[in-house]
């Protein structure tokens, strides 16, 4: 795989906060790539370097191979989708997507042509002449799309570009997103702070947190192989528990005061978290596992497929259980406070370093 | 019945007040208009004494008013380009730029807008003596307003200034940023896009510098010769003497333009321009 952008050991610092921590990324062509993190992560800070908006305290950004750290955001083969969209509200449609072309000096004869193309791409021919006051939030997002593609970029970037449209229209853009990335082949970069999103469309997914790249993977590595207790909690949903005691020896055995003493075959380094997701969990009078917990029933949400169960344990403390098929039929059957009980597999839980 | 926002409308004591706001505002202009039309001799234009359109030929032929409505005319039109002018780019500078003792500056810019217009008058006339830059008689029109000129721009560039800056408050930096992606320079994401972004701004600010340059009287006074009359200077001077109609419909002609004026100027701010 032949890296289109290379993010080398880059930080960004303004004044003595630091935004971005020595990151590396390499990012292949024809990726849908995805900068996910809580807000102030510096996911943004990463995405505005490598559009020319910001330079890099240290470190290096290469596009295409070429050193393009401190060259400005005009003369970089990269576009950008904004949040806001930023479309212009005195042009037209037409004259949104054309202007890109128009600075750039490409005839007049060959931009007419390029925007019809751009726009056809996003469904939006039969809107060329409208001004974008007379259009949806949907809508101004495809000019803003196509006003970045009709620059055939290297790759296209995108903050937060679902973040102002309604949900349902989100999932609708989503796989729009998704579809027009295959379509066109042009690497794709996308910040974006909410979980789903990046894991429905990304190919992979780099999680920042503090400035710092916490772990860079597949959707399924991210949920399935966490690197950290932070992805781990960050991604999708985990049930978990501190320890009180760890021995390291051979194997190593984590006790905790909910679950008793574990063991586990390796743990990382430094302080650990051990959990396990919600889909793990087995319920029912014949609930079998390595680990075995008694456990009231507390809030059951049916989700239609499945079913969030809410698990009080003696202690106090909640745990989360997603079941479906029978066993979702019999939670859903029993009474809330009834005992039930909860087991799962040491192999289904995930030992993670907490630092 | 429950009482609608409006209802406090139809109150007797309501519809008093607004007939009377409306009375005080108005009725002197329409006075000023219906005796414009006043076929009255010698004496005062104060009791109606039949329809005539006489006076507006009279004003017309009246040379030397001609000349002062025709000098306040051009006096406006020059000096409101170079407050619009002055004004953007004073605007813009305060918007775009951080430097040292800028609220220093900001306030200073601000200045003629507070200060009593006798004191702007008198400081210009005393600095125009003394630096000797008086304009010499034989000084062929329109330069030989430059004096009045060059004091209107001074004093109505701060108020274009301020509407313009107003305006750019509202500019989204993504706009800029987006036109900057896309290909362009800082000179064509101001040009194309901020410019654009200024105009609703341009036209307020220019309207604004139009009607005070036309209908400024103090400062006017102290910075005209007997060559440079203008539209009030002149006005002035005729009422001193009497009150004819010929004044009224001079009066009527220039309100008449400033609502056509002001009329074309909302006409060029679209309504989508006046909604983003």
């Amino acid at each position: 795989m032949s890296s289109i952008v290379s993010i080398k050991s880059v930080s960004k610092r303004f004044g003595d906060f630091v935004a971005v921590d020595d990151v590396s990324i390499e990012i292949g062509a024809g990726e849908f790539f995805a900068l996910l993190g809580p807000s102030g992560c510096g996911k943004t800070t990463l995405l505005r370097m490598v559009s020319g908006f910001e330079i890099p305290t240290e470190g290096q950004v290469l596009i295409g191979g070429e050193d393009m750290t401190r060259v400005p955001p005009n003369k970089r083969p990269v576009n950008m989708v904004f949040q806001s969209y930023a479309v212009f509200p005195h042009m037209t449609v037409a004259k949104n997507v054309a202007y890109g072309l128009k600075v750039d000096g490409v005839a007049a004869a060959e931009i007419g042509p390029r925007v019809e193309e751009a726009l056809s791409l996003v469904q939006l021919s039969q809107f060329a002449e409208r001004k974008p006051d007379q259009l949806s939030g949907g809508q101004r997002q495809r000019v803003a799309l196509a006003r970045a593609l009709v620059k055939k970029p290297r790759v296209l970037l995108l903050d937060e570009p679902l973040s102002a449209l309604d949900a349902k229209l989100r999932d609708q853009m989503r796989l729009e997103l998704v579809k027009l990335q295959q379509s066109i082949g042009v690497s794709f970069i996308m910040v974006t702070h909410d979980q789903d999103e990046a894991m429905a469309v990304a190919d992979r997914v780099a999680v920042l947190e503090g400035g710092r790249l916490r772990q860079m993977a597949t959707p399924e590595d991210l949920y399935h192989n966490p690197a950290d207790a932070f992805v781990a909690d960050f991604i999708g949903k985990a049930n978990f528990f501190d320890p009180v005691k760890v021995t390291r020896g051979d194997k190593v055995v984590v006790e905790t005061a909910e679950l008793g003493p574990l063991t586990f075959p390796s743990a990382p380094a430094g302080d650990l978290r051990i959990a396990v997701r919600p889909e793990k969990l087995r319920l029912g009078p014949d609930a079998k596992g390595e680990v075995w917990v008694r456990a009231k029933l507390g809030d059951v949400a049916f989700q239609g497929d499945r079913s969030s169960v809410e698990l009080i344990l003696p202690s106090g403390r909640t745990l989360l259980a997603a079941v479906h098929g029978a066993a979702a039929t019999m939670v859903g059957a029993m009474e809330e406070g009834a005992d039930i009980a909860c087991a799962w597999d040491i192999a289904d839980m995930l030992v993670l370093n907490s630092d | 019945m429950s009482k609608g926002p409006f209802d406090y409308a139809k109150k007797t004591s309501m519809r008093l007040v607004f007939f009377l706001t409306f009375i005080f505002l108005y009725a002197p202009i329409i006075v000023l208009i219906i005796f414009s039309f006043n076929n009255s001799r010698r004496g005062g234009n104060i009791v109606w004494r039949g329809f005539t359109t006489d006076y507006y030929v009279k004003a017309f032929e009246n040379e030397s008013l001609r000349e002062a409505f025709i000098n306040s005319i051009a006096i406006a039109v020059i000096s409101t380009v170079f407050a619009v002018l002055l004004g953007a780019m004073t605007a813009v500078l305060l918007w775009r730029w951080r430097f040292p003792f800028k609220p220093a500056y900001e306030g200073l810019v601000a200045l003629p807008i507070v200060i009593p217009e006798i004191c702007m008058g008198v400081a210009l006339a005393v600095f125009f003596s003394s630096w000797g830059l008086y304009v010499p008689p034989d000084t062929p029109w329109p330069f030989n307003l430059s004096n009045i000129i060059i004091a209107h721009i001074t004093f109505s560039f701060p108020f274009a200034a301020m509407v313009i800056r107003t305006r750019l408050q509202s500019f989204s930096p993504e706009m800029a940023e987006a036109a900057r992606d896309l290909g362009a320079s800082e000179y064509q994401v101001f040009k194309d896009i901020i410019i654009p972004h200024m105009k609703p701004g341009l036209i307020a600010g220019g309207l604004l510098a139009f009607t005070l340059s036309l209908d400024d009287f103090v400062i006017t006074f102290f910075t005209s010769g007997p060559n440079t009359v203008t539209f009030p200077v002149k006005v002035y001077s005729m009422v001193r003497f009497s009150v004819t109609p010929e004044i009224n419909a001079a009066s009527t002609v220039l309100i008449l333009m400033t609502l056509v004026l002001t009329f074309i100027a909302i006409r060029m701010q679209k309504p989508t321009d006046i909604a983003s």
